[in-house]
């Protein structure tokens, strides 16, 4: 049996534009990319230190969410002297997901003064400008919470919680 | 005999491209499981008070009748639920027998250190005897005065306690001339 050039040439574009669409196919299923970045759940309580009262109680930032280049979330908390003397009151931030803590960035202003601003892990260390509360006396904090345009999308989608104090020291 | 090659040839590549073709197909179906996001976090036990590292009383020339009448707040940060316990962790001095002592727990809105003014006792005394026999019955963790907020059986995060602490000097003539000795009052927060 022999087989004819003409039909066997049909007979391989035929096999090969079958392969072709095929392919073709197998790119069209697929789930096309969000051209939305993913948010990141913000969930901040202001929490009293023994020196430091803090209100109210309920929860600075409540599960916020937070997109790359979006607005940011805000609160604000008000801090009360508890010693006998005037306090240098300085924020400290504990728990939360690591992951998070450079990509999460933290603007604390009191009296229109930027006490902290920064990645949220620097405020682990407790090192900024400190809040003044005299003996008796109050601050309000302002509190904004954002998440950059060019964050990492891969540590982008989680969710932290945060615990945020005031250690109070003696003022000098 | 060159068309039977030119034809053999022809198929073979059409083969071989219909294998690649083919193998790239099917090599898009696959699957995978995955256990994804392990971590682990641990939490925190941390208990903090108002006085700044100053003494709740510091008295000299104390005389018979001489009393104090102090407040401290406590609070707990801990992110993990704990217990409370308060005790005297020093040895005091012979003077000790000779002092009154009673201690109360309750609320101020507004704790200053050391002042009373807004202290409301959540209910009796949780003390009362001398500072000698508050020393003997609560020395340490093991037999530390448990105190809770409220009717709460723990400590969360956020919650104060307002202790107030009032000693009197005893009209003893055994008194004079003898001291306490510096002493710590501490209060100890382990996670429950």
């Amino acid at each position: 049996m022999s087989l004819s050039p003409v039909i066997a040439s049909r007979a391989a574009g035929l096999l090969a534009g079958l392969c072709l669409v095929g392919v073709a196919a197998l790119f069209a299923w697929r789930v096309p990319a969000s051209a939305r970045p993913a948010a990141v759940s913000v969930d901040v309580r202001a929490v009293p230190s023994g020196e430091v009262g803090v209100s109210p109680a309920a929860p600075l930032l409540g599960r916020s969410s937070v997109a790359p280049g979006g607005p940011a979330a805000r609160g604000t908390v008000r801090l009360t002297n508890r010693t006998a003397g005037a306090l240098a009151a300085r924020p400290r931030v504990t728990d939360g997901d690591p992951a998070l803590d450079r990509l999460v960035e933290v603007e604390l202003r009191t009296a229109g003064r930027v006490v902290f601003r920064g990645p949220l892990g620097g405020l682990r260390s407790g090192v900024s400008t400190p809040v003044p509360l005299p003996r008796g006396g109050s601050a309000t904090v302002a509190v904004r919470v954002s998440v950059p345009g060019s964050a990492a999308p891969g540590a982008l989608a989680r969710a932290g919680r945060w615990t945020l104090t005031f250690t109070g020291a003696p003022a000098r | 005999m060159s068309r039977t090659k030119s034809l053999l040839r022809t198929l073979l590549v059409i083969g071989a491209a219909g294998a690649v073709a083919a193998f790239g197909t099917f090599s898009a179906f696959s699957s995978t499981t995955e256990n994804p996001g392990n971590k682990i976090d641990s939490g925190t036990v941390a208990l903090g008070d108002n006085d700044s590292d100053s003494a709740l009383y510091d008295v000299t020339g104390a005389v018979a009748g001489t009393t104090v009448d102090r407040c401290i707040t406590v609070t707990y940060t801990g992110s993990l639920d704990a217990d409370v316990k308060l005790y005297l962790p020093d040895a005091v001095g012979p003077l000790a027998q000779y002092v009154n002592m009673t201690v109360e727990s309750g609320t101020d809105p507004t704790p200053s250190f050391g002042d009373c003014t807004g202290f409301v006792a959540d209910g009796a005394p949780i003390f009362t005897g001398t500072l000698a026999g508050f020393r003997t019955a609560h020395s340490g963790w093991a037999n530390g005065l448990v105190d809770n907020p409220g009717s709460a059986t723990k400590w969360a995060q956020g919650n104060s306690l307002t202790y107030r602490v009032q000693l009197a000097v005893q009209d003893d003539n055994n008194a004079q001339g003898k001291s306490t000795g510096t002493h710590r009052l501490m209060w100890e927060a382990r996670n429950q």
